[in-house]
């Protein structure tokens, strides 16, 4: 009798005490951190992530292990845990996996699929949880996960009956050799009227303008010519002329040079003369027959007895003359 | 004479081929490039490679005018007929041709892109616009024609001028040549830039979906049009006018019709 009443309060003690407990693990409103994943007890976390190496998009599948012993009225629930951090939705889009319980453990899976390639690795989880022995809220983490994310796969489907595009070879080249014709930008001032018609008149105009000018010195030159065949004749008639005597051969010659030659001289000695042919570019052989003969005549007007008048006939004189005239730099060739 | 003509016709041809050398290169998008070559080897593989060429297709779309020449033109087009982008394509070429009317293989590439047009069985409904380049004239730059005419139009009243002098038949002969290159030179540059002029004046607008309905009116409560009722994609004409959301269209057959704006392109498309 006396086992039977101990054996009763052992167990009245015990519901007592339980229910007593039940009651007080329930966790505090007051300082209650926002990521308070609504579990009572102790507890450890464990994260696993498989493939680890993925390109954009692709996913991965997180596994969340959380082991230790729970209050009957606060396990790990998937809609309370509050695991990730709050940045955790700028590198991934989360999808919820399956849930699995077993004796003391609770395994929650998650989806994860890279958002972009900056992403390097699972970041570490946090589980807030309440311990009941201490009477506190206490924090399990995991460790981050490094990742590799690569850019996104091209999708290629293989499905026969499928549309491929045929086009011939050139289509399949690429160029980096530009032909663009930069004539239609450059020639836009041509399209203006004005600049078109002054181009178009122009030149027909100066041709004009060429024409006479040419045909003008032309007329000049012909008149020229004229003039010094005609001289050449005065003169040469003049000489042929009798009486004719060394100083008035002389004289005749000294006008011919002026006013064919434009000879400064009045009265020229033959190296005179000389030089200034040779300035003229007349050749040596015909300044040295003109020297020559010159000096006759000079010979002849100097000698004793000249006032006597001493007849000679001018054909000496008048071939000096056709000598000169010859001359491809006086005949103008 | 003719010595003196022959050198003035070389110096006229190495100053042009000298300004055609000129053209600068205009290097293509490198992810643009890697894009077209991963395509490429999905081809050559028989596989499906629109989405490949349609990514390279993106990333040759150029924001930049000054940037949009024959090259880049080449390209892309290329890129969108491979990525089935057909109108995109038509549109590029022609924008490569308005920049260089003789480039071969833009000529060939669009010849080819616009035999894959479901035109109308019959009659020349909807077709494109045949050439107008005449076949006598040789297909030169705008920079040739123009020194070739300038140089040529100089001789011949050079020539003219001597002929004054001289009575010679073959300096007659000489100024009648020149003159009559001149007058080619002068024609050509004419034609090009008329089809320059119009190009800006009428931008083309290439239908991009099959079944476009033509209507006779800016609204869908007007009827279709009697002649032309429907349009296929790749189909060609030019932009009248634009009234809110609708483009009034005119294709070289003579037909005039209204279109919604999104179902063509236009040179505007090719930036965005």
């Amino acid at each position: 009798m006396v086992i039977w009443r101990i054996v009763f309060l052992a167990l009245l003690v015990g519901a007592v005490t339980v229910r007593a407990q039940d009651v007080a693990v329930e966790p505090p409103k007051i300082g209650q951190p926002v990521d308070f994943s609504g579990m009572v007890g102790v507890f450890q976390i464990k994260a696993d992530a498989k493939p680890t190496t993925v390109a954009i998009e692709e996913p991965i599948t997180l596994t969340v292990t959380i082991t230790g012993q729970a209050a009957a009225t606060h396990v790990p629930k998937r809609e309370n845990l509050r695991l990730f951090p709050d940045d955790m939705q700028r590198g991934f889009f989360i999808e919820p996996g399956a849930d699995q319980v077993r004796e003391g453990a609770w395994e929650f899976v998650y989806l994860l699929r890279p958002k972009n390639t900056r992403v390097q690795f699972v970041p570490s989880l946090k589980l807030v949880y309440f311990a009941a022995r201490s009477r506190r809220y206490q924090t399990a983490y995991t460790d981050a996960i490094p990742l590799t994310v690569q850019e996104r796969r091209e999708a290629v489907v293989d499905i026969k009956g499928l549309k491929v595009i045929q086009a011939p070879a050139s289509f399949y080249e690429l160029t980096d050799k530009d032909t663009t014709d930069l004539g239609y930008r450059n020639t836009k001032a041509l399209q203006s009227p004005q600049i078109l018609i002054s181009s178009l008149l122009g030149l027909p105009l100066l041709c004009f303008l060429g024409t006479c000018w040419w045909s003008r010195r032309l007329r000049k030159r012909l008149e020229q010519t004229r003039q010094h065949k005609r001289l050449v004749d005065q003169t040469i008639k003049a000489l042929a002329t009798p009486p004719c005597d060394a100083a008035l051969i002389s004289r005749l010659l000294t006008v011919y040079l002026r006013q064919r030659l434009d000879f400064p001289g009045i009265e020229p000695t033959p190296i005179e003369v000389d030089r200034w042919l040779k300035r003229r570019g007349i050749s040596k052989k015909a300044r040295d027959v003109w020297q020559e003969v010159l000096r006759g005549y000079d010979a002849r007007r100097f000698a004793p007895g000249f006032g006597e008048r001493l007849a000679l006939d001018g054909l000496e004189a008048a071939e000096l003359i056709q000598l000169l005239e010859d001359e491809p730099c006086v005949a103008g060739r | 004479m003719c010595r003196g003509a022959l050198i003035c016709l070389l110096l006229a041809l190495w100053i042009t081929g000298a300004l055609g050398a000129q053209t600068p290169t205009v290097p293509a998008a490198e992810s643009g490039r890697a894009a077209f070559a991963d395509g490429k080897k999905f081809a050559e593989e028989g596989k499906d490679a629109r989405q490949a060429f349609r990514r390279a297709m993106r990333a040759f779309q150029q924001p930049d005018p000054n940037l949009m020449r024959t090259a880049w033109a080449q390209d892309f087009g290329n890129a969108a007929f491979l990525a089935d982008d057909l109108a995109r394509a038509i549109l590029a070429f022609r924008y490569g041709l308005s920049q260089d009317r003789h480039h071969a293989i833009l000529r060939q590439n669009l010849q080819y892109a616009r035999s894959q047009v479901q035109y109308a069985a019959s009659g020349e409904r909807g077709r494109p616009e045949r050439e107008d380049w005449p076949s006598w004239l040789p297909r030169l730059r705008m920079n040739c024609y123009v020194s070739v005419g300038a140089l040529s139009y100089c001789a011949g009243w050079l020539a003219l001028t001597c002929l004054f002098f001289r009575r010679r038949l073959g300096i007659a002969v000489v100024a009648g040549t020149c003159f009559a290159l001149a007058a080619a030179a002068g024609y050509g540059c004419f034609v090009m830039s008329q089809q320059w002029n119009r190009n800006l004046e009428l931008p083309p607008a290439i239908i991009r979906h099959d079944n476009v309905a033509l209507l006779v009116g800016n609204g869908t409560s007007y009827p279709r049009h009697a002649e032309l009722p429907t349009l296929a994609r790749g189909m060609e004409a030019r932009r009248m006018s634009i009234r809110g959301d609708w483009w009034q269209i005119r294709f070289a057959s003579g037909e005039i019709g209204w279109i919604p704006a999104r179902e063509a392109l236009s040179w505007e498309d090719l930036r965005n």
